[in-house]
Protein backbone atom coordinates (compact mmCIF):
# COMPACT_ATOMS: atom_id res chain seq x y z
CA UNK A 1 0.00 0.00 0.00
CA UNK A 2 1.56 3.15 -0.90
CA UNK A 3 1.78 6.29 1.35
CA UNK A 4 -1.48 8.34 1.44
CA UNK A 5 -1.12 11.92 1.27
CA UNK A 6 -3.77 14.68 2.92
CA UNK A 7 -5.28 16.89 0.12
CA UNK A 8 -7.99 19.70 -0.55
CA UNK A 9 -8.99 19.67 -3.42
CA UNK A 10 -12.25 22.62 -4.91
CA UNK A 11 -13.32 22.62 -7.80
CA UNK A 12 -16.04 24.99 -9.86
CA UNK A 13 -18.89 24.29 -11.75
CA UNK A 14 -20.75 26.22 -14.35
CA UNK A 15 -23.52 27.84 -12.23
CA UNK A 16 -26.80 27.02 -14.58
CA UNK A 17 -26.43 23.58 -13.87
CA UNK A 18 -29.19 22.04 -11.33
CA UNK A 19 -28.75 20.25 -8.14
CA UNK A 20 -28.46 16.92 -9.52
CA UNK A 21 -26.02 17.59 -11.59
CA UNK A 22 -23.23 18.86 -9.38
CA UNK A 23 -24.36 16.10 -6.53
CA UNK A 24 -23.28 13.87 -9.33
CA UNK A 25 -20.03 15.72 -10.01
CA UNK A 26 -19.35 15.73 -6.37
CA UNK A 27 -20.28 11.90 -6.39
CA UNK A 28 -18.06 11.62 -9.71
CA UNK A 29 -14.83 12.66 -8.22
CA UNK A 30 -15.18 11.29 -4.80
CA UNK A 31 -15.80 7.66 -6.63
CA UNK A 32 -12.59 8.19 -8.76
CA UNK A 33 -10.29 9.15 -5.88
CA UNK A 34 -11.70 5.89 -4.08
CA UNK A 35 -11.59 3.28 -6.51
CA UNK A 36 -8.27 4.17 -7.35
CA UNK A 37 -7.37 3.52 -3.62
CA UNK A 38 -7.88 7.04 -2.25
CA UNK A 39 -9.40 7.59 0.79
CA UNK A 40 -12.33 10.84 1.02
CA UNK A 41 -12.57 12.19 4.51
CA UNK A 42 -14.95 15.13 3.71
CA UNK A 43 -16.88 15.79 1.00
CA UNK A 44 -18.96 19.32 0.79
CA UNK A 45 -21.01 21.64 -1.47
CA UNK A 46 -20.18 25.09 -1.21
CA UNK A 47 -23.42 26.18 -2.92
CA UNK A 48 -23.63 28.80 -5.74
CA UNK A 49 -21.42 31.85 -5.28
CA UNK A 50 -20.38 34.75 -7.49
CA UNK A 51 -17.34 34.92 -9.13
CA UNK A 52 -15.15 37.92 -7.81
CA UNK A 53 -13.83 37.94 -11.53
CA UNK A 54 -15.71 36.38 -14.52
CA UNK A 55 -14.08 33.02 -15.85
CA UNK A 56 -14.99 32.35 -19.56
CA UNK A 57 -17.87 34.95 -19.70
CA UNK A 58 -19.63 33.48 -16.00
CA UNK A 59 -20.33 35.15 -13.33
CA UNK A 60 -21.45 32.83 -11.17
CA UNK A 61 -20.00 29.23 -10.10
CA UNK A 62 -20.68 26.43 -8.33
CA UNK A 63 -18.32 25.30 -5.50
CA UNK A 64 -17.53 21.71 -4.45
CA UNK A 65 -14.87 20.72 -2.06
CA UNK A 66 -13.14 17.41 -1.12
CA UNK A 67 -10.88 16.34 1.44
CA UNK A 68 -9.27 13.60 0.29
CA UNK A 69 -5.88 11.20 0.91
CA UNK A 70 -4.52 9.96 -1.80
CA UNK A 71 -1.15 9.16 -3.54
CA UNK A 72 0.79 11.52 -6.78
CA UNK A 73 -0.64 9.14 -8.69
CA UNK A 74 -3.92 9.53 -8.32
CA UNK A 75 -3.83 12.97 -8.26
CA UNK A 76 -2.48 13.54 -11.70
CA UNK A 77 -4.92 11.43 -13.18
CA UNK A 78 -7.80 13.20 -11.38
CA UNK A 79 -6.08 16.50 -12.71
CA UNK A 80 -6.31 14.38 -16.83
CA UNK A 81 -10.13 13.69 -15.89
CA UNK A 82 -10.67 17.29 -14.81
CA UNK A 83 -9.15 19.34 -18.44
CA UNK A 84 -11.82 16.99 -20.19
CA UNK A 85 -14.37 18.08 -17.92
CA UNK A 86 -16.01 20.83 -20.02
CA UNK A 87 -18.45 21.98 -17.09
CA UNK A 88 -15.30 22.63 -14.55
CA UNK A 89 -14.43 25.38 -14.57
CA UNK A 90 -11.51 26.08 -11.72
CA UNK A 91 -10.05 23.55 -10.06
CA UNK A 92 -7.09 23.86 -6.91
CA UNK A 93 -5.37 20.63 -5.34
CA UNK A 94 -3.41 21.72 -2.81
CA UNK A 95 -2.04 19.71 -0.14
CA UNK A 96 -4.11 20.04 3.02
CA UNK A 97 -2.22 21.69 5.96
CA UNK A 98 -4.95 20.98 8.45
CA UNK A 99 -5.79 24.59 9.11
CA UNK A 100 -8.10 23.68 11.78
CA UNK A 101 -6.56 21.16 14.11
CA UNK A 102 -2.97 23.41 13.74
CA UNK A 103 -5.16 26.20 14.93
CA UNK A 104 -6.86 24.67 17.76
CA UNK A 105 -3.77 23.18 19.16
CA UNK A 106 -1.71 26.12 18.84
CA UNK A 107 -4.45 28.05 20.84
CA UNK A 108 -5.24 25.58 23.38
CA UNK A 109 -1.20 26.13 23.74
CA UNK A 110 -1.35 29.93 24.17
CA UNK A 111 -4.21 29.12 26.56
CA UNK A 112 -6.56 31.72 24.93
CA UNK A 113 -10.09 31.52 23.26
CA UNK A 114 -9.31 29.72 19.81
CA UNK A 115 -9.26 31.44 16.24
CA UNK A 116 -13.06 31.36 15.01
CA UNK A 117 -13.49 28.12 12.98
CA UNK A 118 -13.45 29.24 9.28
CA UNK A 119 -17.14 29.09 7.96
CA UNK A 120 -18.08 27.65 4.62
CA UNK A 121 -16.79 30.88 1.87
CA UNK A 122 -19.46 33.91 0.93
CA UNK A 123 -18.42 35.60 -2.01
CA UNK A 124 -20.08 39.38 -1.63
CA UNK B 1 29.91 79.75 2.89
CA UNK B 2 27.43 77.24 0.66
CA UNK B 3 23.93 76.33 1.45
CA UNK B 4 23.66 74.69 4.67
CA UNK B 5 24.32 71.39 5.70
CA UNK B 6 20.51 70.27 5.68
CA UNK B 7 19.69 68.65 8.87
CA UNK B 8 18.48 65.20 8.08
CA UNK B 9 15.21 63.84 9.21
CA UNK B 10 14.65 62.04 12.34
CA UNK B 11 12.60 58.81 11.60
CA UNK B 12 10.38 58.67 14.71
CA UNK B 13 10.28 54.92 15.50
CA UNK B 14 6.84 54.09 15.27
CA UNK B 15 4.63 52.37 17.63
CA UNK B 16 5.19 48.81 16.36
CA UNK B 17 1.65 47.63 14.90
CA UNK B 18 0.52 44.02 16.29
CA UNK B 19 0.35 41.01 14.04
CA UNK B 20 -3.51 40.29 13.87
CA UNK B 21 -2.88 36.61 13.09
CA UNK B 22 -0.49 35.78 16.10
CA UNK B 23 -3.41 37.94 18.60
CA UNK B 24 -5.22 35.27 17.17
CA UNK B 25 -3.28 32.68 17.68
CA UNK B 26 -3.65 31.49 14.31
CA UNK B 27 -1.21 28.35 13.20
CA UNK B 28 -1.74 28.25 9.41
CA UNK B 29 -4.05 30.74 7.04
CA UNK B 30 -6.51 29.40 5.44
CA UNK B 31 -7.05 30.23 1.67
CA UNK B 32 -10.91 29.22 2.13
CA UNK B 33 -11.36 31.89 4.85
CA UNK B 34 -11.73 35.08 2.38
CA UNK B 35 -13.56 36.90 4.35
CA UNK B 36 -10.47 37.52 6.78
CA UNK B 37 -7.93 37.95 3.82
CA UNK B 38 -10.36 40.57 2.51
CA UNK B 39 -8.89 42.72 5.04
CA UNK B 40 -5.45 42.20 3.68
CA UNK B 41 -5.59 43.44 0.05
CA UNK B 42 -5.71 47.05 -0.83
CA UNK B 43 -9.26 48.52 -2.46
CA UNK B 44 -6.90 47.64 -5.72
CA UNK B 45 -7.19 43.89 -4.78
CA UNK B 46 -3.56 44.00 -3.87
CA UNK B 47 -1.34 42.45 -1.07
CA UNK B 48 -1.26 45.01 1.48
CA UNK B 49 2.65 45.39 2.69
CA UNK B 50 3.77 44.09 6.32
CA UNK B 51 4.47 48.37 7.16
CA UNK B 52 0.55 48.92 6.23
CA UNK B 53 -1.22 45.92 8.50
CA UNK B 54 1.51 44.84 10.81
CA UNK B 55 1.58 41.13 9.88
CA UNK B 56 4.74 39.95 11.17
CA UNK B 57 7.28 38.13 9.08
CA UNK B 58 5.84 34.64 9.41
CA UNK B 59 2.35 34.63 9.11
CA UNK B 60 2.50 37.63 6.16
CA UNK B 61 4.56 35.07 3.56
CA UNK B 62 1.60 32.11 4.85
CA UNK B 63 -0.74 35.42 3.71
CA UNK B 64 0.49 35.49 0.41
CA UNK B 65 0.11 31.74 -0.67
CA UNK B 66 -3.66 31.78 0.86
CA UNK B 67 -4.64 35.13 -1.22
CA UNK B 68 -3.19 33.81 -4.11
CA UNK B 69 -5.06 30.82 -3.77
CA UNK B 70 -7.85 32.23 -2.78
CA UNK B 71 -7.66 34.78 -6.20
CA UNK B 72 -7.23 31.76 -8.08
CA UNK B 73 -10.85 29.88 -7.05
CA UNK B 74 -12.21 33.48 -7.82
CA UNK B 75 -12.85 34.18 -3.83
CA UNK B 76 -10.87 37.37 -4.24
CA UNK B 77 -10.09 39.51 -7.18
CA UNK B 78 -7.32 40.45 -8.91
CA UNK B 79 -8.10 43.92 -9.40
CA UNK B 80 -11.42 45.30 -8.34
CA UNK B 81 -13.92 45.48 -10.86
CA UNK B 82 -13.97 49.50 -11.37
CA UNK B 83 -9.93 50.03 -11.87
CA UNK B 84 -10.29 47.66 -14.67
Amino acid sequence: MPKLTKYEFTWILEAQLDETNVGASLEKYAKIVRDQGGEVTTQENWGRKKLAYEIDDKTDGHYLFLRLQATPAIISELNRILRFDEQVLRTLIVQDEEWEAKNLEAAKRAGARPAEPHQTPQVA
Amino acid sequence: MGTMPKKKKEKKPGRKKPCKFCMDHVAAIDYKDHNRLRKFVTDRGKIAARRITGTCARHQRQLAIAIKRARHLALLPFVREHYR
